[in-house]
């Protein structure tokens, strides 16, 4: 439907971020309210959610998100203007440039702590 | 099945329920707010903004939006069709029970 080229990319990247993102959100609001399945519970998951695995997966959650976030504005302009769809392979180079502009600090300054916590 | 189009009255066209089109308007809705409301989830952090009412929107709106993106995603790429039906009630009684347990840990703040 959308022939290839910049539209069809910004689609399955869009895709496949959501399918990251609720993953992480599943986990993520596990977390959170873990102490309501009991202390047992909460006790027994709290060492996982501090492991570098995890840490790893929430850094990539959060490039999702920044992707996930600009993309639907994109998609948006392209809902609700008459002239979104015009230009919509345009915006979605502005979309990328400033998906790196954001995430590439985060993952510098993350990523070494992340590392440094091992594999445990 | 899913709207797929670039406007509201295309969509209006296609939606093949009422209840298509409604989710279809609360994908946008809902991403409108959840750009603004994780923005100060992240970059404010989750212990400046400890509002009951500010943390469990958070979570509904974003559980719902996901699990409606699953849904579309599920719908797409998964032909079996007991196969799509099992991952989808499994999906919605893990949200259900997670929406529930943010609502009990929220009250107890």
């Amino acid at each position: 439907m959308y022939r290839g080229g910049e539209g069809q990319w910004a689609y399955y990247l869009h895709r496949f971020a959501g399918a990251l993102i609720i993953l992480y959100l599943l986990l993520h609001a596990t977390e959170m309210t873990a102490p309501v399945f009991g202390s047992d519970f909460a006790a027994a998951v709290a060492g996982w959610f501090r492991t570098a695995s995890y840490k790893l997966l929430q850094l990539l959650a959060v490039g999702a998100i920044i992707y996930h976030g600009l993309n639907g504005i994109r998609i948006m302009l392209m809902d609700f203007t008459s002239w979104g769809t015009r230009i919509q392979k345009y915006v979605w180079y502005v979309v990328i440039i400033v998906f790196f502009l954001m995430y590439v600090p985060i993952v510098n300054y993350q990523l070494p702590q992340i590392l440094n916590l091992g594999g445990h | 099945m899913a709207i797929k189009t670039r406007n509201f009255d295309e969509a209006r066209r296609q939606a093949s329920t009422n209840w298509e089109l409604i989710w279809w308007v609360f994908m946008r809705v809902s991403g409108l707010l959840l750009i603004l409301l994780l923005w100060m989830h992240i970059y404010i952090g989750p212990k400046l903004i400890s509002i009951k009412a500010y943390d469990f929107t958070l979570l509904a709106l974003a559980l719902l939006h996901g699990t409606n993106g699953s849904r579309y995603i599920l719908d797409d790429y998964v032909h079996n069709g007991s196969l799509r039906v099992i991952l989808k009630s499994t999906l919605y009684v893990l949200v259900a029970v997670l929406l529930l347990a943010g609502g009990l840990f929220v009250a107890k703040l």
